[in-house]
């Protein structure tokens, strides 16, 4: 039973990870073709003075068709792809009652999520 | 160069990455992090950024397919996660307050002391017996993977503990230089838990991205991501993992050692010298 189990758990996550891969790419190569086709500021410019970025500009961008923001939210999307499977990884464990696997994903997830917050704080 | 071509070499680069990176369980960022400081003139901040970027996506690039063929080991993956991440944290709170000199040169002995015995083991690893491990029993961590045949090698696996506290230490390490911890976990599984070497290359890329996430946030948000120089490598390296992936089962694994180990060499040195030169 628990080689079924098992199994399917495998492909729960590949499609996960798949989604999330597609999702991203879809959104850098619209960014791209969107930055390449209008005169954004495009390059590789190192060391750029930008500000960094925050969710609402970023948002902001998305909707006004900046390249440059369709770009940062598919980096986003592909940062958020992992901890997105350890969330899923913890529901399917709990789904299965297997609560020492359950534990484990969920320990891995709050510290995923924890670091971003210090992370958030010390940047 | 124009934007054009730096978009077209960089993106052709991570294609490079991405497959040599999804068949020996690294991140790419060795591949990734030269090709954009030494001939793209990025700076080390901007592509550090890229790398970090680059690790995710091998990482998911390359695991859905590992995961469908049956070649990732979800448990012996999801169990070393708690040492990964718990380190990871660790070394981001640690850093600044530990000297990185001699941490490093002491981290490039280790690898060159892995280098040499994962060399040494060679390649009969399919005959070779693991010994018994409780822990492991009780937590079903023993695996199979495909032969190659359209059926399944079982393998068994050893020393979990063990291997839980040295991933606590790769993870250190991660937080407090953001290096890839894929050329720690590889020999990890290997030397030590007994895993079959094309099982721990897959099982480690499944691990590089949640390892590389814990921090990518911070980095994103601190501006050190550049979209322009990001895009073209998450691209070729989603890219180059799928078709690596698509390889592994293909690669004799002999060859696959000695590539693994190479690159295991080559990183050992530039850490003693980096520790070395300061």
């Amino acid at each position: 039973m628990s080689e079924r189990t098992a199994t399917a758990l495998e492909d729960v996550l590949a499609r996960v990870l798949r989604w999330g891969v597609v999702a991203s790419v879809a959104l850098i190569a619209a960014g791209t073709a969107a930055a390449f086709a209008g005169d954004a500021a495009w390059g590789l410019h190192p060391g750029a003075a930008a500000p960094p970025p925050d969710l609402p500009g970023i948002l902001a961008g998305v909707a006004a068709m900046r390249g440059d923001a369709w770009i940062r939210l598919g980096l986003l999307v592909l940062i958020a792809t992992p901890v997105l499977r350890v969330a899923v990884s913890a529901a399917a464990f709990a789904a299965r009652r297997e609560r020492l696997w359950t534990a484990i994903a969920l320990f891995v997830l709050a510290v995923l999520v924890a670091s971003s917050f210090l992370g958030a704080a010390a940047g | 160069m124009t934007p054009v071509e730096a978009t077209a070499v960089t993106f052709a680069a991570s294609l490079v990455a991405g497959a040599f990176g999804a068949m020996l369980g690294l991140g790419g960022g060795l591949i990734v992090v030269p090709v954009l400081t030494l001939a793209m003139g990025v700076d080390i901040r901007h592509a550090i950024g890229a790398s970090i970027v680059s690790v995710i996506a091998t990482s998911s690039g390359a695991a859905a397919a590992y995961l469908r063929d049956r070649w990732t080991n979800l448990r012996v993956a999801m169990f070393l996660e708690v040492g990964t991440t718990a380190g990871a944290v660790s070394g981001a709170l640690l850093a600044g307050v530990v000297p990185p000199g001699w941490l490093f040169s002491a981290f490039g002995l280790i690898l060159a002391a892995s280098a040499a015995a994962m060399l040494r083991r060679g390649d009969g690893e399919d005959a070779r017996t693991v010994p018994p491990d409780r822990v492991a029993d009780r937590l079903g961590l023993h695996g199979t993977h495909p032969d190659g045949a359209g059926g399944e090698t079982a393998y068994r696996v050893a020393r979990p503990l063990p291997a839980l506290g040295l991933m606590y230490g790769a993870g250190v390490l991660s937080g407090l230089f953001g290096i890839g911890s894929g050329i720690v976990k590889v020999p990890a599984m290997d030397l030590l838990m007994g895993m079959p070497l094309k099982a721990s290359t897959a099982t480690s890329n499944f691990m590089i991205g949640v390892t590389a996430a814990t921090g990518a946030s911070v980095y994103f948000f601190r501006g050190d991501i550049d979209p322009f120089v990001a895009a073209p490598v998450a691209a070729g390296v989603l890219g180059g993992a799928a078709v690596g992936s698509r390889l592994l089962a293909r690669v004799p694994t002999g060859a696959l050692r000695v590539a693994f180990v190479a690159v295991l060499a080559i990183a050992a040195a530039r850490m003693v010298w980096q520790g070395v030169a300061g």
